[in-house]
């Protein structure tokens, strides 16, 4: 029983280490492009480079819910349940997250910023 | 305020360079790498708070993922603590963002600070840990959630085997260290590390590649919002992650060869770095 779990962990373990990779080599593939289109065609800098980032903020929450189809496909059903409710949690954060925003965009304060811009000094 | 450097090239170039030493750093001790990227942001190139901590994060998600794909073939991550504590960091997270509108941040860096420093001096007290044998007490929780593992340790040239153990009081500081991450936006590896070492007894090594392993994903979550509220700015970001990726390349491969105490020397002094830098906050300065 033991070992046959150790492998599977190991299977885990190899499957989850590809995911990640790929995951950062395609955002850095997608970082890069974006840095050169700034001086091929700085019209499409900005928003290549915002897709990398979205794709790299995007990957660890993927890979909670990669992590929670394995499990599930290894009938390791304490982890199901430990893994759905970390992913739930992490779901009603962003979904949080999100009113908070709509909240400052309905109700807007004043930045104590205001008068720099760092994005048009760059 | 205008910036010292007014050549975006120039920035950016800077930027990915010192991304590799927050890299390197953060993926060898489980950090992210927050400490290096914010002051040189602010004091360096006198960009706005707000924007700092827009690239830290990302800074953060970077190294936790790139460092997180060798750790995890390599067996250095345990995934099942990580999956059992970041019930506790992201439960922990969600209720210091909700009392954060509550609470004087003053207090917090005091708190903060005081936790940091006593953690540095428990983790000194502990490197006898490093010795091997590591006989801990058996918890019934840590075999009933298969949390006992072993991983190759190429500085010894052998597979270290380890028991976890207070499984209980390690889930209930991380959800400490969750709260008191989430409402100060930083800090959540250098609480887990210790968290781990000190209360659940995991091998040196280990904690600081699990640590690596969940700060992403809690990064993950406010990051989110960061980026909706265009705190993230891509021509930061970007040069960013890219260092990042490079430095995380060479802090694994150190993390992995080098001898335990070399790495739990070099977190404590990294701990106490960060300690004095919350003090001061605390201070007012």
């Amino acid at each position: 029983m033991d070992t046959n779990r150790n492998a599977r962990l190991e299977q885990t373990e190899l499957f989850l280490g590809h995911f990640l990779r790929w995951g950062v080599l395609t955002s850095a593939a997608i970082l890069i492009t974006g840095l050169l289109a700034g001086f091929l065609a700085p019209e499409w800098s900005a928003s290549v480079t915002r897709a990398g980032i979205v794709l790299l903020i995007a990957l660890p929450i993927a890979r909670v819910a990669v992590t929670l189809v394995i499990f599930f496909i290894q009938r390791d059903y304490i982890y199901v349940g430990i893994t759905a409710f970390v992913l739930a949690v992490l779901l009603l954060s962003l979904t949080l997250g999100r009113a908070a925003h709509a909240d400052q965009i309905n109700n807007p304060q004043p930045h104590a910023d205001a008068d720099l811009n760092y994005s048009q000094s760059m | 305020m205008q910036s010292l450097l007014t050549d975006p090239a120039a920035h950016q170039t800077i930027l990915f360079f010192v991304s590799i030493i927050a890299g390197a750093i953060g993926s060898a001790l489980g950090l992210g790498g927050g400490i290096v990227i914010i002051p040189t942001l602010t004091l360096i190139f006198k960009v706005d708070i707000r924007y700092a901590v827009g690239a830290s994060i990302v800074a953060v998600i970077a190294t936790s993922s790139s460092a997180a794909a060798t750790y995890v073939k390599d067996h250095m991550c345990n995934i099942r603590v990580a999956m059992l504590l970041e019930v506790a960091t992201t439960v922990g997270a969600i209720t210091g963002a909700l009392m954060a509108p509550y609470i004087p941040a003053q207090y917090l860096y005091a708190l903060f600070t005081t936790v940091l420093l006593y953690s540095s001096i428990s983790m000194w007290n502990g490197r006898k840990q490093d010795l091997g044998g590591n006989p801990v007490a058996t918890d019934p929780l840590a075999s009933r959630l298969s949390l006992n593992s072993s991983y190759f340790d190429k500085a010894l040239g052998r597979v270290v085997s380890y028991q976890v153990t207070q499984v209980k009081l390690g889930f209930a500081l991380m959800l400490g260290a969750g709260v008191l991450s989430a409402l100060l936006g930083i800090g959540s590896g250098a609480l887990k590390v210790p968290a781990m070492d000190r209360a659940m007894r995991l091998p040196i090594k280990v904690s600081t590649a699990t640590s690596n392993f969940m700060i992403g994903v809690t990064a993950a979550a406010s990051a989110g919002l960061y980026f909706m509220r265009g705190d993230i700015l891509p021509e930061l970001a970007a040069p960013t992650a890219l260092g990042v990726f490079v430095g995380s390349f060479f802090g694994t491969r150190f993390l992995a060869k080098a001898p335990s105490h070399w790495i739990r020397t070099l977190f404590v002094v990294v701990l106490t770095f960060i300690a004095i830098q919350m003090g001061m906050k605390a201070l007012g300065y």
